[in-house]
């Protein structure tokens, strides 16, 4: 081979890779997501807004305000709910800094105000978890842009116009500003009628964009991105992507499921953008649109580009949010979206474990909900829109429904308890099988053998052992299709009774083949309906470790007897009482809460009040722990310091923990799956334990007041009504719940009420009791 | 017999940590407590002053030498021991006395001439009442004891002492029809302590309260208290019995109350 050759072989070989590398520049995969994906935590150093109380920072934005502002009051208020509101965002521990999704957000900030650094310095952006697609603004600078936003970008110039939206929102001070009409309007200083206030935020709206726009206009990012952007508004309802559900994606060769469970065609997705927004905050798509276009007037769009930060950085960080989006689904429990938006990963990275997690999480807890309780209660039926009480047809009309994820609606709502919790099962033991050293899905095919045979009355001899096709033969010769045998059979029948006319012209012969026609015509419709509703039989054909399998089942099977004896003599079985305490030496104590409120008030919360006893009923809770000889650690965010960086990622996975398990229903068989987040608190604080604890204080209008006043006069009665008038009517509200990371249990819950004051006795007598429960050893009586 | 009272105390007292068979929280771990009652009672019935024969009326006593009733409320002292025995239930322990007085006119016959009768007018006594209480605190809905709103149920045994003003007041005659004497005649003399009016008493009381606690140690009560007392003496016909048994009643029928204590 000569030289020349060799070169144009190699040049050939390189546009090859360029052509590749073209065809899929749109969207590559990353390496890092491959096999696998761990979830986003913050990094660095705790930001001010972090450390900061909200108190501290309301009393810094009163300086503020103009001292012969006309507002003055309003003002204060604003500055204090937002600064609270902002609080129990942080709180949340929904808000991610630092990382690499939130460094990619800022620093498209920092492209779009290059020219005006003062304005970026009043400006901090943070990413929230959420899988809502929105991104708000406060008064105070900062924005957030949530998590399901940045999965539905196509391009950075979308999340540019965006901001622009945002930061003119700040600009404006349009915040303020709603909320001071808001009260007038309220007041009835300014007209309001029918939905005024809605025209009110919906002019706000316009402006931010008007005012984006311009911003927007003084960069170099695509005008395609303000269209673009507005679209991805439009349509911010649907999954990330749309792509065909296959339904071969769960299927073998011999689970497949009847052709009912799928739709020939999925609805249309609605295009209209002139939609009726009387009620909506926001205008609707086709007047931000006009609105923007009229702002611009005619435009250039050369030289302008859709990226500048970085195209490979954007589509990263786009990837992080979709595979985060995954998690965020399975806390909100919303299970069929989560399964979709797994699908749609797993084209791209088939052999993600993470993806696959999630889906066999989803699948399991779907089949648990359907499959009825086995202490009798009513089916649960609380999963976003699965209707498993007629479990047949969907809401066309529901606004989820559009487009390919309604193909997985449909499929799911067609499912019954145990069709579901069969698809668990052999989705689980297949992905054992590909994945040998993970401790998930042994987990789930343990938990949905249990939901089979405890819950569904399902055995083992249930399912069938023969391949599908085998199990049809069987079928056809059991219903008697194959005509030949059962003609042979009444040819060789010579009785008197049977000899008929030979002459097929006869009526009795017409008769008789009719009849015959219409039984197998019967035969097989009862076969195809026999077929396709037993598609469950076979999820264990090709099953990996059968005997494994069979052996689980059977002591599966042997627990639901035990079960079933003990509901049977339930009234004859006493459960033993325990009289004393839990029992448990050492506790995580997660900052309480506290909330002070007044009926009588037109603002109820008494934010700055809350705060500061707050503050006092943390030391509270220390102080009863240690009375009571509880070995404690702490995670309180109020008094997490800058450097408290692996607290607040604790805190953040715990409150993850709780967010799902405070979603599932206490008595439905669906489990916490958040399981690795547990396993990390529980070693790293040696205990399985949480306590969470908070205080509701609530004063009322005080009753008979003039009746009161009119004893006291008569002198004796005056020893009681002279306190009753003296004293303030309030109820407090004391609550306690102590988790259990281990077994996803509540294991303790008390609440307590009072028609008293939040006094301190109160106070240290109910924590003390929960203390001296949680240390007690259990006595059973 | 007092002995007996402190070792009945001291037993129902250890006994009761036996019966903990389930979490006793207390305050704080602090079950037991010690406290000062002052009982007021409007005293409706029988008031205690020294001026005003009754509430509603306008008629006065004479003025004694006794200045210790100065306002128009009975009180009664008592000291009390706690003990907390469930979450709920809590055990009392006291020591109570209250003094009170009243005032009777007295008919006396002569022990001679059966015909003339005497009266002895505005007889006053103090009624001195000292009585030992167990009671039974039963915390309401989800108060925890020793702290929140309660009810009690008690028994006391009561031991009463009269004292007179005057054991040898003055005689008046009040015969109507005196046909044989026109005078006194000076050797009568009538001593009052001849009557017995040192009888025992059961008091059952109920009483609802609440409990306040400050600085983790010191305990405050306030309440009603509704007091049945029940004499222990025969019946009889004489008015001062009747009249003193009626004051007793009237003394303790209904109450308000504070109380201090100490909890540990």
């Amino acid at each position: 081979m000569t030289k020349k050759t060799l070169i144009k072989l190699f040049l050939l070989f390189c546009l090859e890779l360029l052509i590749i590398n073209i065809g899929y520049s749109q969207a590559p995969s990353f390496k890092g997501l491959e096999k696998e994906y761990s979830p986003i935590v913050s990094k660095g150093l705790l930001p001010e807004i972090f450390t900061k109380s909200a108190t501290e920072k309301t009393y810094e934005e009163y300086q503020k305000i103009e001292k012969k502002s006309k507002n003055k009051t309003d003002q204060k208020q604003f500055y204090l709910e937002s600064n609270f509101y902002l609080d129990r965002v942080i709180k949340s521990g929904l808000i991610l800094f630092n990382d690499t999704i939130s460094q990619f957000v800022n620093s498209v900030l920092d492209e779009i105000l290059k020219t005006k650094p003062e304005l970026r310095n009043h400006l901090k952006i943070y990413v929230v978890k959420s899988d809502v697609v929105n991104a708000y603004c406060f008064d105070n600078g900062i924005i957030l842009v949530n998590m399901g936003l940045i999965s539905q970008l196509e391009n950075e110039a979308q999340l540019a116009s965006i901001l622009c939206h945002e930061v003119s929102h700040f600009t404006k001070k349009h915040s303020m500003e709603s909320f001071v009409n808001y009260q007038n309007m309220r007041r009835g200083k300014i007209s309001s009628h029918g939905f005024d206030e809605f025209k009110y935020s919906q002019k706000s709206e316009l402006e931010a964009d008007n005012e984006g726009v311009l911003l927007y206009k003084t960069t170099n990012y695509s005008y395609k991105g303000i269209n673009g952007g507005f679209n991805l508004l439009k349509y911010s309802y649907l999954p990330f992507d749309e792509v065909e559900f296959k339904k071969s994606f769960f299927e073998d060769s011999n689970f497949v499921f009847p052709k009912d469970y799928f739709l020939a065609e999925t609805a249309p997705i609605n295009d209209n953008e002139d939609i009726d927004d009387k009620r909506c905050t926001h205008p609707n798509i086709k007047k931000r649109k006009e609105s923007a276009n009229a702002t611009l007037g005619s435009i250039d769009d050369t030289g302008r580009q859709k990226f500048i930060v970085g195209q490979n950085q954007f589509y990263y960080i786009r990837e992080l949010a979709r595979f985060e989006l995954c998690k965020l689904e399975l806390i909100e429990r919303e299970y069929i979206p989560c399964i979709y938006n797994c699908y749609l990963l797993l084209k791209k990275y088939p052999n993600n474990v993470y993806l696959k997690e999630c889906i066999a999480k989803s699948l399991y807890n779907i089949a648990a909900v359907k499959s009825p309780t086995k202490d009798g209660y009513k089916e649960m039926d609380k999963l976003d829109l699965i209707d498993s009480r007629d479990g047949s047809t969907i809401d066309t009309d529901h606004y989820k429904k559009e487009g390919f994820i309604q193909q997985v609606y449909h499929l799911f709502n067609k499912l019954n308890a145990t069709q579901s919790a069969a698809l668990s099962l052999h989705f689980n033991l297949k992905q054992q099988q590909s994945n040998v050293n993970n401790k998930l899905f042994p987990t789930l095919v343990d938990s949905s053998i249990v939901l089979l045979a405890v819950n569904n009355g399902i055995d083992y001899n249930y399912f069938e052992k023969e391949t599908k096709q085998n199990y049809l033969a069987q079928l056809k010769v059991k219903a008697g299709v194959n005509t030949d045998t059962n003609t042979s059979n009444k040819t060789n029948q010579s009785t008197l009774a049977n000899l008929n006319d030979d002459d097929e012209n006869s009526r009795v012969k017409k008769i008789e083949k009719e009849n015959a026609r219409k039984e197998l015509d019967q035969s097989k419709k009862n076969l195809i309906v026999q077929e396709e509703k037993s598609f469950e039989k076979f999820a264990l054909v090709n099953c990996f470790k059968k005997e494994e399998v069979e052996t689980k089942f059977i002591a599966a099977q042997k627990l639901r007897d035990q079960i079933e004896l003990i509901e049977e003599n339930r009234k004859y079985y006493k459960k033993k009482k325990n009289r004393g305490g839990l029992g448990i030496d050492t506790i995580l104590i997660m900052n309480p809460f506290y909330y002070c409120l007044d009926e009588r008030k037109e603002n109820k919360l008494k934010y700055i009040s809350s705060n500061l006893k707050l503050l006092r009923y943390f030391n509270t809770l220390t102080y009863c722990a240690d009375k009571a000889k509880v070995n404690y650690k702490t995670v309180n965010f109020n008094n997490f310091g800058t450097n408290d960086m692996d607290l607040y990622n604790d805190y953040v996975l715990i409150n993850d923990w709780k967010e799902e398990f405070l979603n599932h229903d206490f008595n439905s068989n669906s489990l916490v799956l958040n399981n690795q987040t547990a396993q990390h608190i529980r070693e790293k604080y040696n205990t399985n334990y949480i306590l969470y604890n908070g205080i509701v204080n609530y004063r009322v209008k005080k009753e008979n007041v003039g009746y009161a006043v009119l004893l006291t006069l008569a002198v004796y009665p005056a020893i009681v009504t002279i306190p009753y008038l003296l004293r303030k009517e309030e109820y407090t509200y004391y609550f306690s719940v102590l988790y259990n990371l281990k077994n996803n249990r509540v294991e303790y819950y008390n609440r307590e009420g009072l028609k008293s004051s939040d006094s301190e006795d109160y106070l240290n007598a109910f924590t003390y009791n929960t203390m001296i429960n949680i240390k007690q050893k259990p006595k059973f009586k | 017999m007092k002995t007996l009272n402190y070792f009945l105390i001291l037993i129902l007292t250890f006994s009761a940590k036996d019966i903990n068979a389930q979490v006793v929280p207390g305050y704080l771990g602090k079950k037991n407590s010690f406290n000062y009652q002052l009982n007021v009672s409007p005293a409706v019935i029988g008031p205690n002053q020294v001026d005003k024969t009754s509430w509603f009326s306008y008629d006065t006593y004479p003025k004694t030498k006794e200045s210790s009733f100065i306002t128009p409320f009975n009180f009664t002292h008592s000291f009390n021991f706690q003990r907390v025995i469930s979450r709920k239930i809590a055990i009392n322990f006291g020591y109570g006395f209250f003094t009170t007085r009243q005032y009777v006119n007295l008919l006396v016959n002569d022990v001679i001439y059966t015909q003339n009768n005497y009266l002895l007018e505005n007889i006053g006594y103090n009624i001195i009442n000292k009585n030992f209480n167990l009671s039974a605190t039963f915390y309401r809905g989800r108060a925890i004891a020793p702290f929140g709103a309660y009810w009690r149920l008690g028994l006391s045994y009561g031991i009463n002492k009269t004292i007179f003003d005057n054991d040898n007041p003055k005689l008046i005659d009040h015969t109507e029809v005196n046909y044989y004497y026109y005078s006194l005649p000076p050797e009568l003399k009538f001593n009052i302590s001849d009557q017995n009016l040192n009888f025992k008493s059961i008091l059952f009381n109920v009483t609802y309260g609440k409990s306040r606690i400050f600085k983790k140690c010191i305990i405050f009560n306030r309440g009603l208290n509704f007091t049945l007392t029940r004499s222990l003496i025969a019946a009889s016909n004489s008015e001062m019995v009747n009249q003193t048994k009626k004051r007793l009643r009237g003394h303790e029928l209904f109450s308000f109350y504070v109380s201090v204590g100490y909890l540990f």
